[in-house]
């Protein structure tokens, strides 16, 4: 078992879901509060990691942070090394790998909360931030739950974006994801064996809690 | 402020002027408020709930303007021309919708508290008899019990300018709809917060014998006394009530 590269996962997996929590719950705050042509826009853009091959995404990454583009050569100049074959750079790819993952849930979870309700609390004196904190995010908690579960295994489950972004070093970018692959390049089943089967536990087990509070719901509706 | 007998006029604290389009109405109203309790009243789609929402600010009207009169102070609420609008947070106009919008996550405790940020007033919850609820969850209570919190919450707001409420008593049976009406008269007695209530319910404008402002078409028909602008409404109201046949055809049907 490769303890090093399962370390570097949940740290990369852990990263992602905190920096995605940061950015996310704005974001799907703002495109839930209304409609139009500019939050249509940035949904679909977000959206597009869930069609577009992760390796593709991984190639634009990779020429966007390396010294061919100005946004790279500025990068470079200012952290001193290039973001690409990095675990920051494996963080940037991975938050954008599993925004969608993050936002939709939110997304869904905020526009379900009743309008009459942010409407009557504005009229009592809330401001839109203390709307946002008192009645929307905990009657959208199980979004959230669902949104971190989501973020989490998916980053936990990403190898185009790393094997183009990273490459593979050892403690910096070499994920459990590519540790599999390079045990089956290798020809070691046994070794191929337990990883996978490490990622499948771990997979099935983030997803239990998400099914299981979605039936309770359902079951307390029909009651 | 209004003085402190009731329905007594004063000096008009709200002036309202509006134009305003929803769908096939087009609104078209101007009305001052000076009396403790004034009444929208007109029939369904005659755009009485759409005032309440651009005067507590959850509407922007096309055009119009709106001042509010505080003591010696003056508050420009709305005025299109300038491009000023007060947001709703600001304006201390609470409303208390029609269906009671308590927050479901919140005790009846912490929904009252969400506009005042401090502790129900014990004879406010006397009043509204919400002593015993404190602790239950909006799905624990009735429906006539969560229409007192909502009209509990809307009057517990911090330093309220006006209250709106938007039909606070339809639905309800008769008895609960006479005992609310008397709690709100006897919080307003304590408060002198004027309120701007909307109905189409005759008998309910006589209980509370509110300054009633008649919406028809869009535009204010007429403004005035209870028994003054109603009295047609009233007669009506009392042939029906009288009339054996009639009583008799509408038990059967």
């Amino acid at each position: 078992m490769d303890v090093q590269a399962l370390w570097l996962t949940l740290k990369l997996a852990l990263g992602t879901t905190a920096i995605l929590l940061a950015v996310a719950l704005p974001l799907a705050w703002w495109i839930a509060s209304g409609n139009g042509l500019g939050r249509a826009m940035v949904q679909a853009g977000v959206a597009l990691p869930l069609v577009l091959p992760p390796t593709v995404l991984g190639y634009y990454l990779l020429v966007l942070l390396g010294p061919l583009t100005a946004p790279g050569r500025l990068l470079i100049r200012m952290l001193g090394h290039p973001l690409a074959f990095s675990f920051t750079g494996l963080l940037a790819g991975s938050v954008l790998y599993s925004m969608p993952f993050a936002v939709q849930p939110l997304v869904a979870g905020f526009r379900a909360v009743p309008v009459n309700l942010l409407e009557t609390a504005s009229t009592l004196g809330s401001s839109p931030f203390r709307i946002f904190r008192m009645i929307a995010l905990p009657m959208a908690a199980p979004s959230l739950v669902s949104a971190c579960i989501l973020a989490f295994t998916h980053t936990v489950g990403e190898f185009g974006v790393v094997l183009m972004l990273g490459g593979n070093i050892p403690g910096a970018t070499r994920t459990l994801s590519i540790v599999l692959y390079d045990q089956v390049q290798d020809f070691n089943y046994s070794a191929a064996n337990r990883t996978a089967a490490v990622l499948l536990v771990f997979s099935v087990l983030a997803l239990v809690p998400l099914y299981v509070r979605r039936n309770a719901n359902t079951r307390s509706l029909l009651a | 402020m209004p003085s402190s007998k009731a329905g007594a006029a004063t000096e008009p604290f709200i002036t309202l002027s509006i134009s305003h389009r929803v769908g096939q109405l087009h609104l078209e109203v101007a009305f001052e408020l000076s009396h403790r309790w004034t009444i929208l009243f007109g029939p369904s789609g005659s755009g009485k709930t759409t005032i309440l929402r651009v005067l507590s600010g959850l509407v922007a009207p096309e055009s119009g303007r709106i001042v509010a009169q505080d003591g010696g102070q003056r508050t420009l609420l709305l005025d299109t021309s300038r491009g000023t609008n007060i947001p709703a947070h600001l304006r201390r106009t609470p409303l208390a919708p029609q269906a009671p919008s308590l927050f479901p996550h919140l005790t009846v405790r912490e929904n009252l508290e969400f506009g005042s940020g401090a502790h129900p007033d014990p004879e406010m919850l006397e009043t509204f008899e919400l002593t015993r609820l404190l602790n239950q969850l909006p799905r624990q209570i009735s429906g006539g019990e969560a229409q007192r919190v909502n009209l509990a919450r809307a009057a517990a707001c911090m330093n309220p300018r006006l209250l709106l409420l938007d039909e606070p008593f339809t639905g309800l049976d008769l008895p609960l709809r006479s005992s609310l009406v008397d709690n709100m008269l006897a919080w307003q007695q304590r408060t002198g917060v004027p309120i701007l209530s909307v109905t189409h319910d005759v008998a309910e404008a006589f209980q509370i014998g509110a300054e009633v402002i008649r919406l028809a078409d869009g535009s204010v028909a007429a403004q005035g006394a209870a028994a003054e602008i109603l009295s047609d409404e009233r007669d009506l109201l009392l042939r029906q009530l009288e009339s054996p046949c009639r009583g008799s055809s509408l038990a059967k049907g």
